[in-house]
């Protein structure tokens, strides 16, 4: 059946004169979710910048699959004051893709670029506020100083590739050359970006660490799910996530499972509902209503039927594959007579016999706040509307476009609001339930406010100590399983496909690109007929 | 007449003016802060990015100020850079025009030569099995969702039988072959997105066609023509469809702007680096300078084909011609 996708190839080699001289050597075929706007990831720090930043180029420290910290750049390095001082020990000998020699120098540009607002760098720049100064002791030592400790201050090293200050010389920082064609220090090098179409990269034989198992990898922009799914069917994609349905599909086929292998891999992803207790409304101040919430949905049944067991129900921010993540705490189970328990303790009955539930003549009706455009989301609200209406509880459904959605978000304007969270490799949860982070000044949507939580996440983001740290988030999570801020439907795992001659791939948490030397141990094995 | 033609241009002008205007203003209104390259799920930019953002592209003076200085770069068509990646917009547009306006053309060259020697069928077969036949098929093409059908083509056509590729423009490498292997790895690549742009028109420009033709074959000349003892197919030809020329006309007018207009949903599918994709990714990051480049390219063609219709009808109906009563 692929015999005619051949001729036709042929056809066009034919055509062409010769084929092209690379076509001997073995490509990885990878996609990007989308074209991305840079290749330079201090200012540009979307996710498909990320991937060709840190191929191309290097990070001091990186995750392993595990999310342990490994050396990447810097072989070693010294912590001291709990974060208040990192000397970082590079690797010797490195060179940029030009030949120039990669030195201490580099990393202090590039922090001086993340810190200068001009960058925008505004994905990166929070992690390196506290930064206040810096120093080149020697060609392969730099050391770093914050003017507080910070738990974080050597892994946040791990999302910034180094940039080399003779490429940016002389260049505006946003408009440069090298931000579309970029030279690193990385496993790979940069060969050729055609806009819309392919971006290649090609292994790097002079690279300092693990020696790359694949040659060279073309990545295609394909925007749309379905077509990526129909690519790797087609044989055009060597991996790409797959929805439920997909897997099913695949799974029916023998055909197709011949050809491609499903795996699971975990990730710090979680769906969540965040109540509003800033006090514009009366439903969601009382914990105990947040948890009849909770208790109303069927977040079991939601992981068994709509994600079809890919993924696990949540209990917090902190995800099982984190070192902090609290395995003894078990979710609420789905139990609506608790529910309807809990409500009526609170207040809220129905009174007027409207078969509505209210309280001092307010009917307990509220709107949720939600992006548009997640199926799965919608079906996992759906669910609770429904189970709520068998509770005299009336909960509309409001869907917006997403920068709208996140004016709302931000400015605390909703009831209660459903979204999912890329989660960090770290359990600092300052910005996410402190009370000073609520309403429009930071991400703790919710407006929570617990002056315990408030103590600890301050405190443990100050400690190097992992296991002191981890008693604290120990804690943290306790309280928020008993208050429930914010509703945890689903840890959401990622569903695999990919094809056979693809070896080698350990998942992580963080993507399938995430992890190091990860890619690097790839293969790719001779395709059998 | 020039006295029309002048008033003409004024309006087009003007119009240009208004929705460029609207634009502007309607965009700036709205929330939500150009991306910076942020990951969707992640908090917004802090205060002194979003700042030096405002400053490098002027976003913290008066929208009035704003505007005119906007126009008056564009007048010079400069039309500043990206917010997102910091490229001339100019640039990003040009990049991608062609892979528009290849789609487009080769839509509309089939959606004409298709539809109109159907439509002309229609007309001289009325209410025949054909006539029928073509009106039932067109209806239901036209009733069938592009979405759908291209998902159904990459299932079937690209993935089972491997007759087109899947999606994207080129094949891998294509960049190094000669140029009319190129151009045939275009057209390969181009046939299930043309079809798919295509098929849902024809039923609209055939039926556009059997109607006029069929005014056309009503009217006195083609009746004399008849009477004249000329055959079926010459009247047909010569006389019917030279006479419905400038209802055609006024439909390409109409469909010029259709050139530049890329669709969202079939670019996105096949991957096809168009602009429905650069506008659709600009309007989701709030890259107001792409966001008003495409529209004043769209609104360009959109103006431009009015007036070109307008002066074609002008030159081919002499009523028009005089002054006073011209509108």
């Amino acid at each position: 059946m692929k015999g005619h996708a051949a001729i036709a190839v042929t056809l066009m080699a034919a055509l062409a004169g010769c084929g092209t001289p690379e076509s001997g050597t073995p490509t990885l075929r990878a996609y990007l979710s989308s074209e991305p706007a840079s290749l330079n990831a201090v200012t540009q720090g979307d996710f498909n910048t990320e991937i060709i930043a840190k191929l191309v180029g290097d990070t001091l420290v990186d995750f392993d699959a595990r999310l342990n910290i490994v050396p990447r750049l810097a072989d070693s390095w010294d912590v001291e004051g709990d974060g208040r001082r990192v000397v970082f020990h590079l690797h010797p000998g490195v060179n940029w893709h030009d030949g120039v020699p990669f030195t201490a120098d580099d990393v202090a540009f590039t922090l001086e670029k993340v810190l200068d607002p001009a960058s925008l760098a505004a994905g990166k720049r929070p992690y390196f506020e506290t930064v206040t100064g810096w120093q080149v002791l020697d060609d392969n030592t730099v050391e770093i100083s914050r003017n507080e400790p910070y738990a974080r201050a050597v892994e946040v090293w791990a999302m910034l590739p180094i940039l080399a200050r003779h490429v940016y010389a002389g260049q505006d920082f946003l408009e440069a050359a090298a931000n579309r064609s970029p030279v690193g220090t990385g496993p790979y090098r940069f060969v050729e970006w055609q806009a819309g179409s392919s971006l290649e990269l090609a292994a790097n034989p002079d690279y300092f660490g693990p020696r790359p198992g694949i040659p060279r990898i073309i990545f295609r922009p394909l925007p749309d799910p379905a077509t990526r799914v129909a690519a790797l069917l087609a044989g055009d994609l060597d991996f790409t996530s797959l929805r439920p349905v997909d897997r099913e599909r695949i799974q029916a086929d023998p055909d197709l499972s011949r050809r491609v292998r499903i795996t699971q891999v975990e990730r710090l992803f979680v769906w969540y509902i965040a109540w509003n207790q800033d006090g514009s409304n009366p439903f969601f101040t009382d914990p105990r209503v947040r948890r009849a919430m909770t208790q109303a949905l069927d977040r079991e049944g939601f992981v068994r039927d709509v994600l079809q067991g890919a993924g696990q129900v949540a209990t917090s921010l902190v995800h099982p594959a984190m070192w902090s993540f609290r395995a003894d705490i078990e979710p609420w189970p789905f139990d609506r007579r608790a529910a309807a328990g809990l409500l009526d303790a609170a207040g809220w009955e129905d009174h007027d016999g409207d078969g509505l539930r209210d309280r001092n003549g307010t009917p307990f009706s509220f709107t949720l706040l939600m992006p548009v455009g997640n199926q799965e989301l919608i079906r996992a609200m759906t669910l609770l509307q429904e189970s709520l209406r068998t509770l005299g509880v009336e909960m509309a459904i409001h869907k917006l476009e997403y920068n709208l959605y996140r004016a709302d978000r931000d400015a605390g304007r909703f009831a209660a609001m459903a979204g999912g969270w890329v989660l960090d490799t770290d359990p600092d949860c300052y910005d996410f339930w402190h009370s000073s982070q609520a309403r429009g000044s930071g991400i703790n949507y919710a407006s929570y406010k617990d002056a315990e939580v408030d103590t600890l996440c301050a405190e443990a983001r100050r400690l190097v100590d992992r296991d002191e740290r981890a008693a604290m988030y120990g804690r943290v999570q306790e309280i928020i399983h008993r208050d429930q801020p914010n509703t945890f439907l689903a840890y959401r795992d990622t569903l695999l496909g990919l094809s056979r001659r693809l070896q080698g791939v350990e998942g992580s948490p963080r993507s399938v690109w995430g992890s190091y030397p990860g890619p690097l141990n790839w293969r790719l094995e001779a395709e059998t007929p | 007449m020039i006295a029309y033609l002048f008033r003409r241009l004024l309006v087009a002008g003007s119009t240009l003016v208004g929705i460029t205007l609207v634009t502007f203003v309607v965009l700036h209104l709205t929330p939500g802060e150009p991306a910076l390259g942020l990951d969707v799920e992640t908090r917004g930019p802090d205060p002194a990015t979003i700042q030096a953002l405002r400053t490098r592209y002027g976003l913290d003076r008066p929208l009035a100020v704003q505007y005119l200085d906007w126009a008056g770069r564009v007048a010079r068509l400069d039309f500043g850079r990206s917010m997102v990646d910091h490229r001339p917009v100019r640039t990003r547009i040009l990049e991608r025009l062609p892979r528009t306006l290849a789609l487009n053309l080769a839509a509309l060259g089939i959606i004409f030569t298709v539809a109109i020697p159907l439509g002309a069928l229609s007309a001289a077969r009325r209410d025949s099995a054909i006539d029928r036949a073509a009106g039932f098929t067109l209806s239901t093409l036209y009733a069938l969702p592009s979405f759908w059908v291209a998902l159904l083509l990459q299932a079937g056509l690209a993935v089972g039988l491997g007759w087109f590729p899947l999606a994207g423009p080129a094949s891998e490498g294509a960049a190094a072959w000669n140029l009319p292997a190129r151009w045939l790895d275009g057209l390969w690549h181009m046939a299930l997105p043309v079809f798919c742009l295509s098929y849902g028109s024809l039923a609209f420009v055939a039926r556009f066609a059997r109607a006029n033709l069929l005014e056309a074959l009503a009217s006195e000349s083609v009746r004399s023509a008849r009477s004249r003892g000329l055959g079926p197919g010459r009247v047909l030809w010569r006389h019917a469809l030279g006479q419905s020329w400038i209802p055609f006309l006024t439909l390409a007018g109409l469909l010029l702007p259709t050139l530049v207009s890329g669709s969202v949903l079939i670019e996105r599918i096949f991957a096809w680096p168009g602009l429905g994709a650069l506008l659709y990714e600009s309007l989701f990051t709030r890259d107001y300078p792409t966001i008003l480049g495409l529209t004043v390219l769209s609104a360009t063609l959109v103006v431009a084909g009015t007036l070109i219709t307008d002066i074609l009808y002008l030159l081919a109906d002499p009523r028009l011609r005089r002054p006073a009563r011209a509108s």
